[in-house]
């Protein structure tokens, strides 16, 4: 009775299996090739060639969605939600449009409040970006930035210019080993003036966060407020947070840090 | 009679090389339900052994189309289609070859 169940001829290999096996092989091969880069460059060449006809068949294949519904009701309901789509993303954008404008409104506002300098004129821009040492502003030639104009936040200096392009400029931050420029350094006492006393504690050369040259003789002390010596007066680089001598004994050295959070900035000033 | 015998022949399989063609189109473009495989299955019911080399080079085209793993889909086509005429063969086939059943 088992013995029923066998298959008579005992071989199923009459179909021509030398064939089969030859493409399975082949197909096999294949397989095994595409695990490395051989098929790459005719894998880029079909897409190449199938792209834009994938997008002219899910074209016509939308419209024909949209045309072929066996009810009205089904396809007014499909036109309606293809409808209400396009208004719900240009209701998107808008919303994110005014989003925008309310930071940005904001953020210039709080600026606006902060105490610049009053004899200065300002050309304001957004920082959009930060290289290393530098940041990337939104302002360029054609908004007439030049090379040298320093970059204010409150009355926080936060670099110069560095390199102007069409619509971007660079800015080189004042804790950047490149930047270097003459400071004075004052007490950070607001009674200092009413007490007739001589506020400025001395001065010298900042060199990333270093100001370099100080006389030893000058009372400069961890604390102290250092501004801006040669540009508009009262813009302040950073607070000295340590002084100690310098190598060669002959002058002090005073470390400070910028007063700037470069991370956080969104909005700058330029000096014209 | 036996001039037009390999032509109808010819245009038999034209048309089912063509319908081959368009089911893989379909499946690699529109939509993600096998029906290659499924032509590929009937077909193979008429053509028997030519549908290898037909389920080889579109199984590739799948795959180019859909932008997988080369190879996948031609295995994929080759083995169906062995299984399919094994199938055939042992239950439509020869009376000497057929599987023979408890009844018989």
């Amino acid at each position: 009775m088992i013995s029923n169940f066998r298959f008579v001829s005992g071989k199923i290999f009459w179909i021509n299996v030398k064939k089969f096996l030859v493409l399975f092989g082949i197909a096999f091969f294949i397989f095994l090739l595409d695990f490395g880069p051989f098929f790459t460059g005719l894998k880029c060449l079909f897409q190449g060639l199938f792209n834009p006809i994938y997008g002219h068949i899910y074209q016509i294949n939308q419209s024909f969605l949209s045309q072929t519904f066996s009810s009205k009701e089904a396809k007014s309901y499909f036109l309606e939600n293809q409808k209400l789509q396009t208004e719900l993303s240009r209701c998107q954008g808008e919303a994110v449009s005014l989003q925008q404008v309310f930071d940005e409104n904001k953020q210039l506002r709080h600026l606006l409040t902060m105490p610049l300098p009053s004899d200065l004129s300002f050309n304001d821009s957004m920082v959009i970006g930060n290289q290393g040492d530098c940041l990337i502003i939104n302002k360029g030639v054609r908004d007439g930035v030049e090379e040298k104009q320093l970059v204010l936040v409150d009355n926080y200096l936060v670099g110069q210019v560095e390199k102007v392009l069409e619509k971007q400029a660079k800015i080189l931050r004042v804790d950047s080993i490149r930047f270097s420029t003459p400071v004075l350094i004052f007490k950070d006492d607001p009674n200092c003036v009413s007490q007739n006393q001589l506020c400025r504690q001395g001065k010298g050369v900042t060199h990333g966060t270093k100001v370099e040259q100080i006389l030893r003789e000058e009372p400069v002390a961890e604390g102290n407020l250092i501004a801006l010596l040669d540009g508009p007066k009262g813009v302040l680089v950073g607070r000295v947070i340590k002084v100690n001598e310098s190598s060669d004994k002959v002058f002090l050295e005073a470390k400070f840090e910028p007063l700037v959070d470069f991370n956080k900035l969104t909005a700058v000033f330029l000096v014209r | 009679m036996k001039i037009f015998l390999p032509k109808r022949l010819f245009l038999q399989r034209s048309i089912l090389g063509v319908l081959l063609v368009l089911s893989v189109l379909i499946q690699g473009v529109l939509t993600a339900f096998p029906f290659s495989l499924i032509l590929l299955v009937i077909i193979s019911y008429f053509l028997e052994e030519q549908i290898f080399s037909y389920a080889f080079v579109l199984g590739l085209f799948l795959d180019f189309l859909l932008g997988g793993h080369l190879g996948v889909q031609a295995m994929i086509f080759l083995g169906i289609s062995f299984l399919t005429l094994a199938v055939k063969k042992k239950i439509l086939g020869k009376e000497g070859e057929k599987l023979r059943l408890p009844y018989d």
